[in-house]
């Protein structure tokens, strides 16, 4: 029952902790303009205040646009389920491992997608097709780090990377696993829809890939979206932590214990957070048909984080 | 530090050296190119500071400092003052796009891991890890040569070639005689200098140095 | 249990012959069809008995003297590869009884009804006949039934091209087919498969290799595999579509059988560098076959491309049993066999659920180019719902029965980690990330089927005057979107069933390691476990509780208006994005491998700044038809037209040729 306990409030913990991510990068950005930025009240405001709003949908759109939001929060509720925060387990860690996480991630992409093709306009159409284009782009270079990091570990599940690293020390990580590192983190700047692949504060056309999608969205459905996507940024950056800074993770169940994970865990996260957020400041977005290129460039890594594995341990 | 970290550590350091011999492949910016050969020759001369200070051989670590002094210094500067005064553009252009000498370079990876992969039971050295390392740089050096058009990108090849075959030096033998690495040294320091006096000839006699300009050269 | 099958054969040959019989079109439409399904059901029924109860049975009748006798053997294998076909005939007969009223007044109903039933128990027959002759029998009449069920619309030129086109590859392949059979009779001294079992273990190696490369090139023509692909997308879109959805979906699947019968029951040892061949080609067209697809506006080409992708898919996971086979590890050589059945079983669901759902688009406006589809989803809803289903399970996304068994070819894949040959630890996870490439550009391809045709604005006349279709076809469409559902909850079900079907094949003395699966669960230690169920249920507990909560605390006011049309007066259906639009990122980045060209013209009049006119065309290169095919034939036809030179029309000139004949072979003798 605790242990129950534990993995929900890991998961709650994961859930509500989601905007506060934005609002750091948010302040980083803000501060490098010169501007004060928004409070951190403000950034769950944004999010609270939509619910009591009149939402305006559009007369092409049928049910998909109706029923998207719902598909697009629950699977994402579910791949926070699965990641292990701060504890090696997660609530659903007994069934889940590294290709369920990238499908589910799919499943509400796959909506998402369709969503913004519903409301007939050219938008939609065109943040859709970028979106379906580079994320596969994407998938390719994400599975193949996640799979070099399985093949280092013997063991396809997180958890089982989790414990592999966690018994291991820094130096040893950090020499095998920093390519898979670069890799995933330029796949987190795409999936979070970062500069350098995507603007997360513009509406232009030339440079709108996710907000595209979500253009027609209002009221209550905007709020499940905004959500849904800060919660996918903060388990990104969740896995980047705990697969490759995997200390102060808890084993034991006392209280000081969890405390110290937490105080942790927040600290790795902002750091990362510190790091993409570095990263926006520092780049400019780049033209739609160069970021295969960054794509490439993860691969590369990957693959030489794979040859790496296998020339350096037999 | 212990002995053992140490060689943990100039792993790590091997393995950002690839990345680096990567990164001049994958800018597209000849001053971003600069700067990661800038960096190479860092790791480089860090790699010879640790080995120097693991294996006490004090002629490497001479070796380290004029390695930074000349590589990571000296010669970047050069390039960036040929660059400004003969205006070249910004953009590094090449006959195959990014992607496609990526994928070159990942191959060219591999073949240098294949080839020495008998070398890793004959040798007792802790440090065999170095020599596909160094060949891979050798090759890569290779693809920048012949994949580039202007001829400064073209040196910049010739020197990263240059760097490998140091690093071999450095971790195969633990060192050539001092004599050998300052003759060495001294050497390319020499060839930049001519190379960059060339340039500003080639391009004031034909305006440009863009090496495809000169097949018209031929009988 | 025979009487069962002698039932179902019975009932099509019944279904066969009853067109020549009743007189009128609507009446033989009825029966015909009610005849196929009645077989169909039986089908079902008896190979389900088989593969629960893990008996099978025989039967012999009496053959040719020198050939050996017609022997029917139901074993697992068998009898999955029935149930399948069954399983998909059912929906597609129930299907076509609507589905072809509107040919009913030609008198082409009847051929149709003819070869749509000996088209099934072809297949059928060709599943569980257990002599290379009868095999070569039946394959042969299968091919010639879905020949003229291609021809069907022979008006149309496309529908001849296709046909001939079709005709010649598939002919080459049943060469290929027939050599390596002869080649292995010869070495077991009889036609039947007992035989060639028996005879196995020693069979010479460059044998075994020759045969090897026959079978592959072979059924490989049949199968789909790329570079033998080409008469895949022409042939699949002209059939009706629901013999489309029979050929996509059981048709190639024969194939396989017949390499899983072969490399795994008649040829003994298997050497490593088979797999790699196998995994090589499968990889490639799982990749290629999607990348195409994107390109595709036609509803059912797009479909056919996606075909060669999951039989990429499904070797990919036959391939990986030949490697683990060859490395003797057959517990992991189980799995991997246990995965690639279970994606011929959804492959088969959910391809022929899309492939009916463009038959009820085409059905109701005439048109399979997605250009000029759109907005069907509010004109036709069950449809839509069921084409989602399909393109939902065939991106393989959880909970549907797609993600469950490509998670398991994940599995297999990845499971190779543990393997003593460096290049197979190496290779095997850059392969299960292509796959998961070629997955993500199947998500891509069909939001982009789906989105277009379905969802937006009408783009033409026809799409927006379409109507649902009638209840017996969208009884069909729900029932395989129930399956593709069905199947996913009960995986672990089916998994038990696929391991003994896989166990009359490999002898896993051991079980494989950390492999279970209870009612909930698959599971294979080091990886994690699946359970669509408990996906299914989390998703949508997760979606009743938003739900909800949001109809408790959120506004529930809604106000409908236009779309944002960026302050222009409104938009049109033109404005949406096209089909040929939305591939357009791939295009560009993927144009090695397309070759795009592009062709303007523009028209002025004289006018030099005025233009009246515009022309833009746009086409992709499918290399291998434009660099392999087209020179090839273009060889053969010159070859032949210099052959032409021997045929003058002068009877002196053919009698010399007998004379001369006569003379070399006396020469020849004497020598001797």
């Amino acid at each position: 029952m605790t242990k129950f306990l534990l993995l929900f409030f890991q998961w709650l913990l994961l859930v509500a902790l989601a905007p506060s991510v934005s609002w750091f990068i948010k302040r980083m950005k803000a501060a490098s303009q010169n501007r004060r930025g928004p409070t951190l009240v403000q950034v769950y405001a944004d999010l609270i205040k939509l619910f009591p709003k009149e939402m305006v949908v559009s007369q092409t759109a049928s049910w998909i646009f109706h029923v998207m939001p719902f598909i697009l929060l629950a699977s994402t509720f579910v791949v926070a389920a699965l990641v292990p925060v701060l504890w090696t387990d997660s609530f659903l860690g007994f069934t889940g491992d590294i290709i369920v996480f990238v499908y589910l991630l799919g499943l509400g992409r796959f909506f998402l997608a369709l969503a913004a093709l519903d409301t007939g306009t050219t938008f939609g159409g065109m943040g859709s097709s970028r979106e379906m284009a580079l994320s596969s782009l994407g998938e390719l270079a994400l599975l193949l780090a996640f799979f070099s990091l399985g093949v280092y570990a013997h063991a396809f599940s997180f958890a089982g990377i989790m414990t592999h690293f966690a018994a291991h020390g820094p130096m040893e990580v950090l020499f095998f696993t920093n390519l898979a590192f670069g890799a995933i983190l330029i796949v987190t700047l795409a999936e979070t829809a970062r500069i350098p692949v995507d603007n997360p504060a513009t509406h232009l056309e030339l440079t709108m890939i996710h907000e595209a999608m979500i253009l027609e969205y209002s009221g209550k459905y905007l709020a499940l979206i905004e959500w849904s996507h800060q919660i996918k940024q903060l388990v990104f950056l969740s896995l980047l932590a705990n697969l490759f800074l995997p200390w102060g993770i808890f084993n034991v169940p006392t209280t000081t214990a969890l405390g110290w994970s937490v105080l942790v865990y927040l600290v790795k996260i902002f750091f990362l957070a510190f790091v993409v957020g570095w990263i926006e400041i520092h780049s400019a977005k780049l033209r739609l048909f160069r970021v295969p290129d960054l794509f490439a460039i993860a691969f590369v890594l990957a693959i030489l984080s794979l040859l790496g594995q296998l020339m350096f341990r037999g | 530090m212990s002995s053992e970290s140490i060689v943990h550590l100039v792993h790590f350091l091997g393995m950002l050296l690839l990345i680096t011999s990567l990164g001049i492949i994958a800018s597209p910016l000849l001053s971003a190119c600069i700067r990661f050969y800038a960096m190479h020759s860092f790791l480089l001369s860090l790699i010879t500071l640790a080995i120097a200070y693991n294996h006490h051989l004090w002629h490497l670590g001479i070796s380290a400092l004029l390695t930074f002094l000349l590589k990571v210094i000296a010669i970047p500067q050069i390039f960036f003052a040929i660059s400004r005064k003969i205006g070249v553009r910004k953009e590094v252009e090449s006959y195959i796009n990014i992607p496609s000498s990526l994928f070159l370079a990942v191959i060219l990876i591999f073949v240098s891991f294949y080839v020495t992969a008998g070398a890793k039971t004959g040798s007792a050295l802790s440090s065999w890890e170095f020599l596909p390392i160094a060949i891979a740089t050798v090759f890569l050096g290779m693809l920048v040569m012949t994949t580039r058009k202007k001829a400064i990108t073209q040196v910049l090849g010739l020197l990263l070639m240059e760097n490998g075959l140091f690093l071999m030096g450095i971790t195969m033998t633990f060192g050539m005689p001092l004599l050998v690495e300052l003759g060495i040294l001294f050497d390319v320091l020499v060839g930049i200098i001519m190379m960059g006096i060339f340039i500003f000839k080639i391009r004031s006699a034909f305006e440009g140095i863009d090496v495809d300009d000169m097949t018209v050269l031929k009988g | 249990m025979e009487f069962l099958l002698f039932g179902q054969i019975v009932f099509y040959l019944a279904g066969a012959i009853l067109p020549f019989i009743l007189k009128d079109g609507g009446v033989i439409n009825r029966w015909t069809h009610i005849s196929a399904i009645a077989g169909g059901l039986i089908g079902v029924v008896y190979s389900l008995a088989v593969l629960v109860t893990g008996q099978g049975f025989s039967f012999a009748a009496p053959g040719l003297p020198f050939v050996g006798n017609l022997s029917l053997v139901v074993d697992p294998l068998s009898a999955f590869f029935i149930f399948v076909i069954s399983f998909l005939s059912v929906p597609a007969t129930i299907f076509a009884i609507r589905y072809i009223q509107e040919f009913q007044d030609k008198k082409r109903i009847a051929f149709l009804g003819f070869f749509y039933n000996l088209f099934i128990l072809a297949m059928i027959l060709v599943v569980c006949v257990h002599n290379a002759f009868y095999f070569l029998v039946f394959w042969e009449i299968m091919s010639l039934a879905s020949y003229f069920l291609v021809v069907f619309e022979h008006e149309k030129i496309q529908a001849r091209r296709a046909g001939i086109i079709y005709l010649v590859m598939t002919h080459i392949g049943t060469a290929f087919i027939a050599a390596s059979f002869w080649l292995l009779a010869g070495h077991a001294g009889s036609f039947a498969f007992a035989d060639f079992h028996l005879q196995a273990a020693t069979l010479p190696p460059a044998l075994k290799n020759a045969i090897f490369w026959t079978v592959l090139i072979g059924f490989g023509t049949k199968a789909g595999i790329i570079p033998l692909h080409i008469w895949l997308p022409e042939a699949h879109p002209q059939a009706p579509s629901h013999v489309s959805a029979l050929m996509s979906g059981v048709m190639i699947k024969t194939a396989v059988y017949a390499l899983i019968r072969f490399f795994l029951s008649f040829v003994g040892e298997v050497p490593l560098w088979w797999g790699v061949v196998i995994l090589s080609l499968a990889i490639i067209s799982a990749v290629l076959g999607i990348l195409y697809a994107l390109m595709e506006r036609d509803l059912k080409r797009l479909l056919a491309f996606s075909s060669i992708e999951n039989i990429g898919i499904i070797l990919l996971g036959f391939g990986m049993t030949l490697i683990f086979v060859a490395t003797d590890k057959p517990a992991y050589a189980s799995f991997a066999l246990i995965a690639t059945l279970f994606h011929v079983l959804n492959h088969a669901s959910f391809k022929g659920l899309l492939f009916l759902g463009a038959g009820a688009v085409l059905s109701k406006t005439h048109t399979g180019n997605a250009e000029e589809l759109g907005g069907l989803i509010k004109r036709m809803p069950w449809t839509a719902v069921c084409f989602l289903t399909g393109a939902v399970a065939i991106s393989a996304l959880p909970p549907l029965n797609g993600f469950v068994s490509k998670w398991m070819i994940f599995c297999s894949l990845l499971s190779a980690h543990q393997s003593q040959e460096l290049a197979v630890r190496f290779f095997t996870p850059i392969l299960a990330a292509l796959l998961g490439f070629a997955g993500a550009l199947a998500a891509t391809c069909f939001v982009k089927a789906f989105g277009i045709c379905f969802l937006g604005e009408p783009r033409s006349e026809q799409a927006r005057h379409a109507v649902e279709v009638s209840p017996s076809m969208q009884w069909a469409m729900g029932l395989l979107a129930g399956s593709c559902l069905g199947f996913a909850l009960l995986a672990p079900w089916i998994v038990s069933i696929l391991q003994k079907v896989s166990g009359t094949l490999i002898e896993a003395d051991t079980p494989i390691p950390n492999f279970t699966f209870n009612g909930l669960f698959i599971t294979l230690a080091d990886f994690g476990q699946i359970s669509p169920l408990v996906f299914g249920w989390m998703l949508s507990g997760a979606i009743l509780i938003l739900f909800a909560a949001l109809a408790i605390f959120a506004n529930r006011k809604v106000m409908l208006a236009p779309s944002w049309a960026c302050g222009l007066p409104g938009l049109t259906a033109r404005m949406q994005y096209t089909a040929t639009g939305y591939s357009k990122p791939i295009r560009r980045i993927f144009s090695f491998l397309y070759q795009p060209t592009r062709q303007v013209e523009l028209e002025d009049e004289g006018h030099e700044i005025l233009r009246t006119a515009q022309r833009f065309e746009s086409k992709t290169t499918h290399v291998f038809d434009e660099w392999i095919y087209r020179p090839l034939a273009k060889c053969m036809l010159f070859v032949s037209k210099k052959a032409k030179l021997m045929q003058t029309g002068h009877i002196q000139l053919y009698l010399s040729y007998i004379f001369i004949t006569l003379i070399v072979l006396l020469v020849y003798w004497s020598r001797l």
